[in-house]
């Protein structure tokens, strides 16, 4: 093989492993704060009905929390679709540190 | 033998090359530490101002404070959406402050109609708000390192 097909064949070893580790980082925190929002919703559902049930909040302040709880899982999947893009960067960064280390690597 | 090895090497330039040109067109603004600060700034002065809503009348007494934080909020959503390739974070800001189903929006309206919110619903609605705020707050740390922010962990 040239040193060249050597270059290629590293970065692309290399690369794998970095992509696997980068979708799995990121991964971890976008379910981390999606499954926190549904844990949070079934406890303040069943708090707030109890709550309109017993006259201590009105109805309309019941439909502004519900709202409100639908309005924040909203916000959170924005939060996880930057966490996407921030691991795609990364990885893309990360790779072109790559692409020049090997080619130092093997070319000098 | 050589040219399964060749092929398969053009395959992973091509894929290398690809997944660069497709990384490179990420759109996403960088971290913006004003942002930052007017999403910490802001959640404080907010969360003050949710304590005083149960109190009798409260409203009466504070429909000019309330303004002002208004303007505020609604120049933090400005200085958000100005900013090139930030539409989670803008859009963020207009589900916290936007129109009158936005969260404080929602809660001033109630505040309004009512002169002051139920004692039982000021603890509920200052979770809510100080959580709008943090998830703001998490998605600008994200534009800089990935993190699940420990502010949107389970509240309870």
């Amino acid at each position: 093989m040239s040193k060249f097909d050597d270059y290629l064949d590293a970065v692309m070893t290399d690369a794998k492993v970095l992509l696997s580790s980068t979708i799995k980082e990121g991964k971890k925190e976008a379910k981390a704060i999606l499954e926190a929002h549904v844990e949070n919703s079934k406890e303040r559902l069943e708090r707030w009905t109890r709550l309109l049930a017993h006259g201590d909040i009105k109805k309309r302040e019941f439909e502004l929390l519900i709202n409100n709880q639908i309005t924040l899982g909203r916000m959170r999947l924005r939060t996880v679709e930057v966490i996407g893009k921030r691991a795609a960067l990364d990885f893309r960064n990360s790779l072109r540190a790559l692409f020049i280390d090997k080619a130092f690597d093997i070319f000098l | 033998m050589r040219r399964i090895t060749e092929t398969r090497l053009r395959t992973n330039a091509l894929l290398l090359l690809t997944t660069l040109l497709i990384a490179a067109c990420i759109p996403l603004a960088g971290y913006d530490q004003q942002a930052y600060q007017n999403a910490t700034s802001l959640k404080a002065a907010t969360i003050a101002m949710v304590e005083k809503s149960s109190e009798d009348d409260s409203f009466a007494a504070n429909g000019a404070a309330v303004e002002d934080l208004l303007v505020r909020l609604s120049a933090a959503y400005e200085y958000a959406n100005g900013v090139e390739h930030n539409n989670e974070a803008a859009k963020n800001w207009d589900d916290l402050i936007g129109d009158d189903d936005s969260m404080v929006k929602g809660w001033i309206s109630n505040w309004r109609a009512g002169g002051s919110i139920s004692p039982a619903l000021l603890p509920e609605i200052k979770m809510q708000i100080a959580e709008g705020f943090d998830t703001i707050i998490c998605l600008e740390a994200n534009k800089r390192q990935l993190t699940a922010c420990e502010s949107l962990k389970r509240s309870e």
